[in-house]
């Protein structure tokens, strides 16, 4: 096992690098000259001259890379372009945020996503399946912002049961917190949902047909031990690698949902950088968020490994 | 070919599927005589009005046909998701289909590596940082949700090449005399084809959904062109006095998703034997 960890976590490292270099290099190549930008239209060519000294942009490429890569490692994302606050602090303030509206969308999710998929499942062919079939399509195919418009017009407008936007933090109330985040959560969950549902129903019709479940029926097990006992548990297994992916895509659903609730998560984070054109910022976020992808890759297969012994020898 | 049309007509879904996909197409290509108004026309005394007869799905904030402005929001959205899905197979498929046949370093080591760091990068996020700073329209959000899905398009031939080469079939070609190309042109190829087009439907539904995101967030279709995205934009600003406004744009979107998908799964368990 220790073994299986260590080489999945040497191949993760070359990645890591290249998401580091391509991110730089985008940067590089970007039109606008970053001491202008910072600057202003205004500037002199001899304060310009200083501010490019200053910023390190008259070294060679790879000596920046390597000094950017250096103070990334050590938790330094350089400042922002706009207001000259640290970016490390500013992405300490959003993560929490956005780690409990995405996982609060994976329960919702996982909590409705499970039961429909089995149903749907042990129910083959009838409207039971249809009905679950097209629910599940849909709530793949539905825009989340949409979602999250009808849901502040139903349960903010028409009834004040929740409120339309803002945030509180769950160490300062976190009642009032849950309640701000689960309209967010709901439409974000819509789409993991779906494919949740999807994969159970398909992964549960395989495993009815194998033979251990034929054999705990010949038994004499009744049904429902049959599909939660044996079937069940087999079918959750290739949840987990989805549910990385799906974790993976709510980060970038967040950008706008984040918006449409003015929550102060990554999403308004980059929304804001790209509109004011905060490029440090910008570079940070978006290897921050490819960054989270790897890491939430690597721990979907390690627990992938430690369900299926199988995936170990390969 | 008509044999699959005939299956696909059988299930109800998909006959659903089927006629939103083709409504779709057909309102995008005959806006100009199908839209009861002008699109872009104002009418000052009918400023967000409720569906009438007039206006059979209501007016904007400066009072523009609804209905008009959604049966031409079709064209940037479908021609966002076909555009998008044709540029990503184009240069994915042919890379999958090199790195898999020829395999090497160059396939383990570079094309695998790079693809893995490509699909790092959420849709949103990175069309947000192309479209900042080449500057926002449709076509910006079109190549950047295309080269987003590049990678996907990448894998998906490499492996079904990797399990194609080694059958018998591309074995008698190749003792055959067929050179590289012919072989990956006449026999690999045409055999990958369906779980491609299946991950083509897949994706350009999913490419319509990222299209009209970035247009949302004002990144994608600029005003005053009609776009389903950037209807809805402003269509949050009335909520509360005008919800028709919102409602239809994001509607159209669902539906538009929705019909692909549909098709797109009758596809997927009509060519895929193994179910």
């Amino acid at each position: 096992m220790a073994s299986y960890i260590l080489r999945r976590f040497m191949t993760a490292l070359p990645v890591l690098l290249l998401i580091t270099i391509i991110v730089f290099a985008v940067m590089q190549v970007l039109p606008g000259d970053p001491a202008r930008m910072v600057l202003g239209q205004e500037a002199t060519p001899q304060a310009l001259e200083a501010m490019r000294e200053r910023l390190g942009l008259n070294r060679p490429l790879h000596e920046q890379y390597l000094s950017w890569l250096f103070g990334v490692l050590q938790g330094d994302l350089g400042r922002s372009m706009v207001d000259n606050a640290p970016v490390a602090r500013a992405i300490a303030l959003a993560l929490p945020v956005t780690l409990q509206i995405t996982l609060m969308a994976l329960a919702i999710a996982l909590a409705i996503g499970i039961p429909l998929g089995v149903i749907a499942a042990t129910r083959r062919g009838g409207l039971a399946d249809a009905a679950a079939t097209f629910t599940g399509l849909s709530s793949i195919s539905i825009p989340g912002f949409w979602v999250a418009i009808l849901l502040i017009y139903a349960f903010a407008l028409k009834v004040s049961w929740f409120p339309s936007s803002g945030f509180v933090r769950w160490h300062e109330d976190w009642l009032a917190s849950l309640h701000h985040s689960f309209l967010p959560a709901l439409a974000l969950s819509l789409r993991p949902l779906g494919i949740f549902m999807r994969l159970v129903r398909s992964s549960m019709l395989e495993v009815l047909k194998s033979d251990y479940v034929r054999t705990a029926r010949a038994k004499g097990l009744g049904e429902r031990a049959v599909i939660l006992g044996h079937g069940l548990r087999t079918s959750l297994i290739p949840l987990v690698t989805v549910l990385g992916v799906e974790f993976a895509a709510l980060l970038g659903n967040v950008v706008v949902i984040d918006t449409i609730f003015g929550i102060p998560g990554f999403g308004r984070l980059i929304y804001g950088s790209v509109l004011r054109l905060d490029l440090t910022m910008m570079q940070s976020l978006v290897l921050v968020f490819a960054v989270s992808v790897i890491i939430i890759n690597l721990i979907t297969d390690i627990s992938y490994s430690l369900l299926d012994p199988r995936v170990r020898e390969n | 070919m008509s044999r699959l049309l005939r299956n696909l007509l059988r299930k109800p879904l998909a006959l659903l599927g089927l006629i939103i996909v083709t409504a779709l197409v057909l309102a995008a290509i005959f806006a100009e005589s199908l839209a009861p108004h002008d699109p872009l026309q104002p009418d000052f005394i009918a400023i967000l009005q409720a569906p009438s007869s007039t206006y059979l799905l209501g007016t904007d904030e400066i009072g523009r046909d609804l209905l008009s402005r959604l049966i031409y929001g079709a064209r940037a959205s479908l021609q966002a998701g076909l555009i998008a899905v044709l540029l990503a197979a184009g240069i994915g498929v042919p890379i999958g289909l090199l790195s898999g046949y020829f395999r090497g370093f160059l396939d383990d080591y570079v094309i695998m590596r790079f693809t893995d760091a490509m699909m790092a990068f959420p849709v949103i996020v990175l069309a947000l940082a192309l479209a900042a700073v080449v500057g926002s329209s449709l076509t910006t959000a079109m190549v950047a949700i295309g080269i987003v899905y590049v990678p996907i398009f990448v894998r998906l031939a490499r492996a079904q090449t990797l399990s194609v080469r080694e059958t018998e079939y591309v074995e008698a070609a190749r003792a055959l005399g067929n050179g590289h190309l012919a072989i990956m042109g006449q026999h690999i190829l045409p055999n990958i084809m369906s779980p491609i087009v299946i991950q083509m439907s897949v994706s350009m539904a999913t490419a319509i959904l990222a299209e009209t995101a970035l247009s949302f967030l004002g990144l994608g279709v600029q005003p005053p062109t009609p776009s389903w995205g950037s209807m809805l934009r402003v269509g949050v600003g009335y909520l509360e006095t005008a919800p028709w406004v919102a409602f239809w744009p994001g509607f159209a979107i669902f539906l538009a998703v929705l019909g692909i998908n549909l098709v797109g799964d009758a596809l997927r368990d009509l060519l895929d034997p193994r179910d």
